[in-house]
């Protein structure tokens, strides 16, 4: 469960003192499919880094189950998002020189788990995500579906509690984006918590709660079935 | 592996030339200070213990170097200071030294042959040792080798050398008792000129009364001041490091090293995209600069075993055309290693303190 109270978030207080996220509280529960909504700068991405454990909050508290996370060290921050976090991003943040084998391996290294085991594990998701083909390809030579699957593969190795993904078919086009938005709702169905930002609002309605915020406020909170 | 060092190539190689610039440096660096202490101790090596120098000024044109050994049965006495010859291979005046009197073993490390007036087969005739640089320039018949001095022929009797340094490789030794005549003349004409009386088996009193005994005959106005000499004469290891081009190795260097910040900085920005994913998929700050780390000092690695492959095949090929190879002792290799850690360090500040420095998590 995700509970932010009162979390509010201002930037950097010398250069512009505005909220990117003002007295924002929220509830999440385990298992939701979720989509944020919103204008430009309206603290969308912010939001989702705080939850995400990215970035900090200026005031207020975050809980993630029974962890404040609002007040972890950075090592533990850090902890916490290997354990708990997996990240989708729009323009798919993938290693240009690295294959899509070696991008999705990054999570598994860094969590320590052994070659043979990261083998398996990501041929796993590589076939579960109909992408086993491109393994040895790098991005550049992958089209924006495939690279957004394999940043969805590498979300997923860890086998995170929550996906985070930050507006994921926004670098694609229709067709390929409701394939991607097809894959998070499977990935939703099988237990997982999906936060997803977006400004499509076909892909907000395929969702089960859409929120809006703007001007860092929560402008409306909406579940729908 | 190394597919995953040179994923960035075209920094990859660019580091790799300036590491190996950096090497060549430091190698040559070294093997100028290798070359100029083994002159150094050569040259110790060659002073005896036992040691008389006498300066001599004479103006009547008198054959003084003939008669001077005349008598002598102890030490070995030997003239040099303005003393040249005229080779015509070379078409220049060079230096030259003319043995008076042997009767100990000489401190001339030969690479064949002996000095002469070391065997009797020299005596009466016309005969020289030559160092490797001058060697070069004799003309081969029959098996023997060929100098003309004076515009006279003198057979190569010896050529003098070390492996250690080049300290011997331009010494022309005449003897007096196997000269022509045309240089004997020459000689004549030079007014000013050393005699060295050496030995390590015995005290050069005795010898020194007769050599000078011998002068004065042969012309008793010349001028004579003896010097017992005590000190071993002032070291050539200054000498050596000036000529070499000690400071522009030391500049390259230098300029490597900023080279190497420079290189390992653009490193670090092309791999920003990269450090930023990493460190949002649980890399810790340390993970992603020991691997950055680790591709350095692997790519350093690399340029350093090419670089001593390289080096050993030149060292090689200089060997065999020269006689000659570096010494390395435990300093000189010491100070490799050192160069070697310092210069990885130094590259790796910079994107150690970048990547601390940046600690941002965001993607944007
Ligand atoms: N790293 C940052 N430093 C300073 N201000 C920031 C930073 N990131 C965001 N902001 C500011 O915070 C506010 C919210 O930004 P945020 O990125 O959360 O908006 P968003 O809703 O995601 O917008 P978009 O739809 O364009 O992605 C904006 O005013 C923005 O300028
Ligand atoms: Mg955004």
């Amino acid at each position: 469960m995700i509970r932010l109270d009162k979390v509010t978030k201002i930037y950097d207080i010398k250069v512009d003192d505005r909220k990117a996220l003002d007295e924002v509280s929220l509830t999440i529960e385990d298992g939701e499919f979720v989509s944020i909504m919103g204008p430009s700068g309206s603290g969308k991405s912010t939001l989702l880094n705080i939850i995400g454990g990215m970035d900090s909050v200026t005031d207020g508290d975050y809980y993630f189950n029974d962890c404040r996370v609002s007040s972890l060290t950075a090592r533990n921050l850090h902890d916490f998002r290997k354990q708990h976090i997996g990240f989708v991003f729009q323009h798919f943040a993938l290693m240009d020189h690295y294959t899509a084998y070696e991008n999705i391996e990054i999570p598994l290294i860094a969590s320590k788990v052994k070659k043979k085991e990261r083998k398996k594990i990501i041929s796993e998701k590589l076939e579960s995500l109909g992408i086993l083909e491109i393994k040895d390809k790098i991005p550049g030579k992958m089209s924006g579906g495939q690279q957004q699957r394999v940043a969805i593969a590498r979300a997923l190795v860890t086998n995170a509690d929550v996906i985070l993904a930050d507006e994921p078919t926004g670098a694609l086009d229709q067709k390929t984006g409701q394939e991607v938005l097809g894959l998070l709702e499977q990935i939703n169905k099988s237990g997982k918590t999906v936060i997803i930002v977006t400004h499509d609002p076909s892909i907000a309605s395929k969702t089960n709660r859409i929120i809006s915020i703007e001007d860092g406020r929560i402008k409306s909170d909406s579940k729908q079935i | 592996m190394i597919h995953k060092i040179f994923r960035y190539h075209l920094v990859s190689v660019y580091f790799i030339i300036s590491q190996m610039v950096i090497l060549m440096s430091v190698f040559n660096v070294l093997h100028i200070f290798n070359k100029a202490y083994a002159k150094e101790r050569e040259r110790l090596e060659a002073i005896a213990d036992n040691r008389i120098e006498l300066t001599v000024d004479t103006v009547n044109g008198q054959d003084m170097l003939t008669g001077a050994g005349k008598g002598v049965t102890k030490g070995n006495v030997v003239a040099e200071g303005k003393l040249t010859c005229e080779v015509a291979e070379i078409g220049s005046l060079n230096r030259c030294e003319v043995i008076l009197s042997i009767n100990e073993a000489t401190p001339y490390k030969m690479i064949s042959g002996h000095i002469p007036g070391e065997s009797p087969d020299d005596t009466g005739k016309r005969c020289v040792a030559l160092g490797r640089n001058k060697v070069g320039y004799a003309k081969e018949r029959d098996g023997i080798k060929y100098l003309t001095i004076n515009q006279e022929e003198y057979e190569v009797v010896g050529i003098i050398g070390s492996e250690n340094s080049d300290f011997w490789d331009y010494k022309i030794v005449l003897n007096s008792d196997c000269m022509g005549d045309k240089l004997k003349n020459s000689y004549k004409s030079v007014n000013n000129y050393t005699i060295t009386i050496y030995s390590n088996l015995s005290s050069v009193q005795e010898t020194f009364e007769q050599v000078y005994q011998n002068l004065l005959s042969a012309d008793s106005y010349s001028n004579i001041v003896a010097v017992d000499k005590r000190q071993k004469g002032e070291s050539t290891v200054k000498a050596t490091l000036q000529r070499e081009n000690l400071r522009t190795n030391v500049l390259v260097y230098v300029f490597c090293i900023i080279n190497s910040i420079i290189i390992s900085m653009f490193w670090v920005v092309q791999r920003k995209k990269e450090v930023a994913i990493k460190r949002v998929f649980g890399y810790s700050n340390i993970r992603i600069v020991s691997d950055l780390a680790r591709d350095l000092l692997l790519l350093m690695i690399i340029t350093f075993v090419f670089y001593l492959t390289g080096y050993a095949i030149v060292q090689f090929i200089i060997y065999l055309n020269t006689g000659m190879y570096d010494h390395w002792n435990l300093t000189s290799v010491l100070a490799v290693i050192g160069m070697f850690f310092l210069t990885m360090i130094i590259t790796l500040v910079t994107p150690v303190i970048e990547i601390y420095k940046n600690a941002s998590e965001i993607i944007k």
